[in-house]
Parts: C-alpha cells; structure tokens; sequence
C-alpha cells in the first residue's frame, strides 16, 4: 500500500488510521525480531553437528546404543540375515570362522560355511536351524537367489541411520563410502564422507576415503592433496605416540596410495619417495622394497593385493 | 460342531467392530509407507530395511491381537455376565472354549492375511517379485504361531483373573520363547547344576515359538522352506495347541460360575 | 408367635396329598427335581474360617405345566439354587435333574428357557443376531431359524429395533430381547430370575401377562421373586427358602394360616420375622421387596 492509498483509507474512515498504523509497526518488529534471532539459533545449531536431529535430541547419549545396533544390522544383511548371538559365542566358539568373526582369532573367512553353528546337538536344533538363516554367506558373493544387480545396497540404510545416531562413529562412513563406490554411487559416497568430516574435522581415515572418492573420480591432484592433508594429520597425531599405539595401517594405506597417485601422474621420484616412507611403518617392508625397486627400474607403481589397497571396511565386522 | 462355530462366529463378529485391528492395520501401514518414503542414498530399490519394519510391525500387531483377544475372551463374559444365558443354552463348557479359541484363530488369521497382503505389495513395489510360495509359508507359520498364543492365552484366562496379568505373563513367555527359544540347550550346558537341568526341562518341554518365526528368510529372499518341514511344524503346533486347550477345557469344566 | 414360632419347620403338603399337582407324583416325573441338594463355599480367604453353607438339603420338585414360585429373603440361596438347576455350580453333594437328565448335561438344557435377572448379551450384537447365535446353538434347523426369529421378535415387539445394537437399547428394550432368547426354542420349561426386577410397572405387567400366557400354553415356569404380590397372582405352587433351606412347599392357599389374607404374611411368619422383635430375625425388612 503507497502513501497515497493510506491517505485516501484515512479519509474514507478516521479510525482505521491508527490500526493500520499498529500492526505495520507490529509487523516491523516482528521482522527486526526474526532478523535479529535467527543467526545466533543457526549459529548454535551449526556448532552442534546433528543438533537440529530430533532424534538424537531425544535419545541423548543413549542414540550410541541405537547406532550400535543399526551397524550390527548392516553386518548382518552382509551375511543376508544371519548373524552369531551371544548365545552361540557362549558355545566357545565352536569353529575357526565363527571364532574369526567374533574377532578371537584372525581372519579365516572360508570353509566350515555348513557348519557355522556347529554340529546339530538334537532334533530340536537341527529342525530350528530350517527356519533363519543358518549358512554364512556374502552379499557380494554367494548370496542366497544369487550375487549382483547391486543387492549391497540393501546395507546402506543401516549405516546412515547409524552414522545419524552416532555422528562421531567414522566406520560408518567409511564402510559406507566403500559400498556407495563399489555400487558406482561415487557422488553419494563423497557426500557421505564429507558428512562424516562436519562431524569429525581433520579425521584421518575420513580423508583417506575423500582422497579415495576423487582418485575413482580421475581427480588424481585433489586425490593427492587430501591423501597429503591426511599424512600431515597423522603425523600431528601419531607420531608422539608409542609405536604400539599408532595406527599405522591407516598411515601405510596413505603413503601407498600417495605412491600410486603419483605414479599415475608420472612423478616418479615423488613415488618413490612415499614408498620409501612407507618401510619403517608397513607390516610387509620387503613387498614394499620390491616396488621400489621396480618404480625406479621404470615400472609403473600398481597397487599391492593387500588389505591395505583393498578395502578400507567391506566386512562391517571385521 | 455348529455349536463351537457359532461361538466362534461372535467372537469374530465382535473383532470386526472393534477398532483395535483397524487402527493396528493403519498404523503398520503407516509407519511403513512413512519410512519408505525416506530417501537413502537415491536408490529407490533398497527393499529390505522396509521388509523388515513391515514385518516386525506385523508381528507385534499380530500378537498384540492374539493375545488381547483371547485374554479377554472368558473374563470378559463373565465380568459382564454373558456367560450366564450363554452356558444356559445346550452347549458343553468345552465347546465354549473351542469355539472361542476357533473364533480367536480366525480372527487373527484374517487380519493377518490383510496384513500379509499389504506387505506383498510393498514387497513387490520395491523388488519387482513375487515369491507366493515363501510368503504363504511365512503366512500359514504366522498363523500357527497365533493359534498356538491364543490357546495359551485362553489355558491363562482360566488361571489367571486379570486380563492384565494374563496378558502380562503370555507376551512375556512369548517373547521369551521367541529370543531364546533355540538358545537353551547352550545357556543350561553353560549353567549346570539344577538351573542347568530345568533350562533342558524347559527346552524339551515348552513350545518352540520361534520356529514359526521365518522373517530373516523372507526379509533376506532365502529359498522356500521345504514343505515337509512345514508339515512338521504344522503337527507340531497342533500337539501343543491340543495340549493347551485341552487343559484349558478341563480347567473350565472346573470353574465355578456365581 | 415370635421367635419359637419362626424356628418352626411349617408342615408343607406333599406332592402326593391331594393338592393341585399331588395326583400328578404318582403317573407323571417331575420336570425338574433336586434331591437333597447341598452347596458349601470355601472362604475367600484363610481366615474365613469353615465353608459358608448356602444350600442345605434341598429337595422339591416341579411338575408340567405348572408355575412354580421360588421366594426367599436376599441371602436365602434362591440364586445358588439356580446356579446348581443351570449346570453353573456344581453341588457339593446331592442331585438335580431336568427332564430326568443331570443338570450337568448339557442336553438337558435343550427344551430350557431362561431369563436371567439383569440384561446380560453381548452389547456389539444387534437383536437379531444375538437370536440367531442361539437359535444355532439350540440346533434350530436353518430353514426354521429365520421364522422362528421373526416370530420371537414380533412376540416382544422389537421390530425395526432388532437390526440395530442392544447397546443403544433402553432397559426395557433389553428386558425384551431377554425374553425373546428365552423363548427361541420354544422351551417346555423357562426359568425365569426375578424376572420384572428393575422393571417399570408397565414392563412388569408385560412379564405377568407373559408367564400367564405360557402357562395357558401348557409351559412349565419356574421362577424367583421378590414380588410376592406378583408370585401371589400368578403362581400354583410356592417354595420358600430361608437360610438355605427350605421352609415351606406347596400352593399358596396351603401356606397360610387362618386369619393370613396375603403371602406376604405368611411368607414373614414362615420366615419368622416379626416386626416388633427385630433381633429375632437376622434378616433386615429392608431386603424384602414390597
């Protein structure tokens, strides 16, 4: 309304003036008010990650809980439903790949997949076992009505419920990032890890993921920088520490993989030189010698079928 | 057999104007089409977290059903004094309570073959298949599953005055059965002693709900359970589910009206 | 009168003196019969002390196409007696018969009617289909069953009202859905428990006029009041239980005394209550209706 239109509505009628006059004041301060609250609320929601969460808002600290069980769950649609309870671990376990995945031995993850309960104790136990899934199975490999069409996917709600429960959990990232890739999800995965870097700043095994991301991506200097920026981190982090308390399989994943981005750009000697600083924290040296010598005899650098280039969390429970 | 069939047929008729399955039904169906309209990841196809949240909601639903329905089924009458001009007719206290456990499984059967056909559809939407065998299994389970709470539930209304505490102590025997039901054997070997050898009474003896329970095999898209397994089932929870109303009949039998 | 009087046992006649019904022990069974029936209740609890004795050797029976009365004070055992008649309570000891069958048969409940006290049906079910519930459970063959509905229903005249739920219906209205189920099986006894209790005026005329009519019909009507006016207008024989046992039996004329005008008098000196020595009484005048 102009002036003018207020002017004529005033003359028209002498007591509409004062009331048209009230609620624009109304209005104004209401607007100055709306201004002037909502930096400091989006301020204090930004310094909180998952603040404006009604869930965690809910649930408190107890979410940690929730999230555990949200990544046990995404483990277990990994083995397609099934999954070893406390109760079969009270039994000792009974084979070598049920004692790998409660995580008492190292890993053997092949054979004895028939027997993964143990033998049949009585009718009871052999009839119950035809009514859950009671063989080990992979999503990714033999999983019931067969592997492929992308039925890894089926994990992926698990770990963002998780990771929403538990912003500060960084396997769920990872684990996820590593599925999103493997689906050809490469965008959501970046998405992902940069999620879990609001929540964790400067993490270590989060920017191994970034850099992983970019790498697929043939984004081979941002790959670079971020795997740099990690090495960096984890020295500020690391290097204080007692050899025993670091955490050199991220550090060895790192370097290597700044060897092969390098490699892939043809800075030979930068290659050989992240190889180099690989060999006091590796767990195999002499692998790792034997590629420098072939980077420097002209070879390009591959990566090495260790865990350490393979995977960076398939198995969720491993 | 008209007898128990008609006493049955008061029962359904009185599920059917209660609000209890509408509203349980809503809710599932809700909650479910609610979380699938969440978007992980942009994949549309992700299925089975939803599977899994339909069919736990199917689940407590059901048994919620069953057990409420039948918990209240002779209290009720005899707090409200239908009894009276009911056991006055020429019908045997046993037919009143088979007709009652006949109404009760019915019930739940129906409502839970509404439930079931929800969850296909939901099913197929997101997986594009339509495994009819694995889900009539999982159905026809479901049901003796039911058929064997709501026969307990009615051997525990004429032990137990309560509803509430009838219903208190049969959904947590339930659920006890159904988390540990398997786990037994291997928690008494563990135990020992008198403890040890009552947890083995326990799990020879008590029913072993959990093998009607085949979610994980169908949320997971396992093969079809072979029928003789079925049919074993089937023997099974007819053996149990005698056993219970049969006692329940001969506890009724005893019961005093006045 | 006064106390000695009231702990005298009345001399009641026998079924075999020449009463009404007397001729009829001799040739026709009795409809319904109980033989020195006895109910003991446990106590509630522990400190209750004994059992409470509610029903003390009682024996009578009816016979067909009589109206036989069944009065006594509140706490007489008149309830317990239909409890036992009903298969409800199994007796302690002694044994009821209908129809020469144990009352513990269901089958003998095949030619019954009974009208309970209070309005006890299933509130989600419309009258119509409360009939037809036992209509089958009576074994009422289909094709006779909707008839036989119809006429139950035009008989209380319940009309449109039938289709929807007892649970919008009046008191009166239920009263009548009661009376309809009584009659489905076209019963040759009905046994009625306190049948106008609660009733308006109107309502208990509508129940005398029925028992009347089915007396007409050659029905057998046993039934417990209060209504000692009621009992008096329309009933053959009486029996009039006190504390659990039986006091008096017979027609009514056969219970007073000379110089009695009414039952009620009769049934208070039978009882032994006087009014001027309320202590010789355990009962409250209170507890008797009318």
């Amino acid at each position: 309304m102009t002036h003018a239109d207020t002017s004529t509505e005033s003359a028209k009628s002498p007591g509409a003036a004062p009331e048209l006059g009230l609620a624009g004041l109304l209005f104004a301060a209401a607007f100055t008010l709306a201004l002037f609250v909502h930096p400091p609320i989006y301020e204090f929601q930004g310094r909180r990650p998952g603040a404006d969460d009604v869930l965690a808002r809910v649930l408190g600290d107890g979410r940690r809980l929730f999230a555990n069980h949200c990544y046990l769950k995404a483990d277990a649609y990994y083995h397609s439903g099934y999954y070893p309870t406390i109760f079969d671990d009270q039994q000792g376990h009974q084979t070598a790949h049920m004692a790998a995945d409660a995580g008492v031995v190292q890993e053997q993850n092949t054979g004895e997949e028939g027997q993964f309960l143990g033998a049949v104790t009585d009718w009871i136990d052999g009839h119950s076992r035809k009514h859950f899934p009671s063989s080990h199975s992979h999503l990714d490999e033999d999983a019931p009505g067969g592997k492929g069409a992308g039925v890894e996917r089926e994990i992926l709600p698990w770990l963002e419920l998780s990771a929403n429960l538990d912003p500060q959990w960084v396997e769920n990232y990872t684990v996820g990032a590593f599925w999103l890739r493997k689906l050809g999800k490469q965008a959501e995965a970046e998405r992902f890890v940069r999620l879990g870097l609001e929540s964790n700043p400067g993490n270590v095994e989060l920017l191994f993921e970034l850099g992983r991301c970019r790498f697929d991506a043939a984004d081979l200097e941002r790959a670079r920088n971020i795997w740099e920026q990690g090495w960096v981190r984890w020295r500020a982090r690391e290097e204080g520490r007692p050899a025993a308390e670091q955490n050199r399989f991220t550090a060895t994943q790192l370097l290597l993989h700044l060897a092969l981005v390098e490699s892939r750009l043809g800075r030979r000697e930068k290659c050989v030189e992240w190889l180099t600083r690989a060999l006091p924290i590796a767990a195999s040296p002499d692998q790792i010698k034997k590629r420098i010598e072939e980077v420097r005899g002209g070879l390009p650098f591959e990566p090495i079928q260790s865990p350490a280039l393979e995977s960076s969390g398939k198995d969720a429970h491993h | 057999m008209s007898h128990i069939s008609a006493v049955a047929s008061v029962v359904i008729l009185e599920m059917i104007r209660r609000k209890d399955v509408y509203v349980l039904l809503f809710l599932t169906a809700l909650i479910t089409l609610a979380l699938g309209a969440v978007n992980f990841f942009g994949d549309p196809k992700i299925a089975r977290y939803l599977k899994e949240v339909c069919l736990a909601l199917i689940w407590v639903s059901s048994l919620v059903i069953a057990v409420f329905t039948a918990a209240r089924q002779i209290p009720s009458e005899k707090e409200s004094r239908t009894l009276f001009p009911l056991l006055a007719k020429p019908i045997s206290r046993a037919q009143v309570m088979l007709g009652k456990f006949l109404g009760c499984w019915l019930a739940c059967a129906a409502s839970l073959a509404a439930f079931y056909v929800f969850f296909a559809i939901l099913s197929a939407t997101r997986e594009g298949q339509w495994p009819v065998a694995n889900y009539v299994q999982a159905y026809w389970l479901h049901c003796l599953f039911c058929g064997l709470v709501a026969s307990l539930t009615l051997l525990g209304s004429v032990w137990f005055t309560a509803v509430s505490s009838n219903a208190t102590i049969i959904l947590a025997f339930v659920g006890a059965m159904l988390v540990l039901g398997r786990h037994l054997h291997k928690v008494a070997m563990k135990t020992g002693g008198l403890a040890g050898n009552l947890l083995d009474v326990g799990y020879y003896a008590l029913p072993h709900l959990e093998w009607f329970d085949v979610r994980d095999l169908i949320i997971h898209n396992w093969p079809r359970i072979d029928w003789d397994v079925i049919a074993k089932d089937t023997l099974y929870a007819f053996a149990y589910g005698g056993c219970f109303l049969a006692l329940a009949c001969w506890r009724f039998r005893r019961y005093a009206i006045h | 009168m006064g106390l000695v009087v009231s702990c005298r046992v009345v001399p009641w006649p026998r079924a075999s003196t020449g009463f009404a019904f007397g001729h009829m022990s001799g040739t026709i069974k009795p409809i319904l019969s109980a033989e020195n029936l006895r109910v003991e209740y446990r106590p509630t609890s522990r400190k209750g002390g004994g059992p409470k004795v509610a029903l003390n050797g009682l024996t009578l029976a009816v016979y067909p196409g009589e109206v036989f009365g069944f009065l006594g004070p509140n706490g007489a055992g008149k309830t317990t007696t239909m409890n036992v008649l009903l298969g409800f309570t199994p007796p302690t000891s002694g044994r009821a018969t209908i129809f020469g069958s144990d009352v513990r048969d269901p089958s003998s409940r095949q030619r019954i009617g009974y009208l309970p006290e209070l309005t006890y049906y299933y509130k989600f079910l419309t009258a119509f289909e409360l009939l037809r519930f036992y209509a089958k459970i009576f074994g009422i063959p289909a094709a006779q069953r909707e008839q036989r509905i119809e006429e139950a229903i035009q008989l209380v005249e319940l009309g449109a009202a039938a289709r929807r739920p007892i649970r919008t219906y009046s008191k009166g209205m239920q009263q009548r859905v009661g009376i309809a189920q009584a009659l489905i099986n076209n019963p040759d006894l009905l046994i009625l428990d306190e049948p106008t209790s609660g009733l308006d005026p109107i309502g208990r005329m509508e129940v005398r006029r029925l028992i009347q009519r089915l007396k007409k019909e050659g029905k057998t009507v046993f039934f417990s009041s209060h209504e000692l006016g009621e009992v008096e207008t329309v009933c053959d024989r009486v029996a009039i239980l006190f504390q659990g046992e039986l006091k008096a039996l017979g027609p009514i004329a056969s219970l007073m005394s000379p110089g009695e005008t009414s039952l009620e008098q009769a049934f208070l000196r039978i009882i032994g209550f006087t009014p001027n020595e309320e202590s010789a009484c355990p009962i409250s005048p209170l507890s008797l209706a009318s």
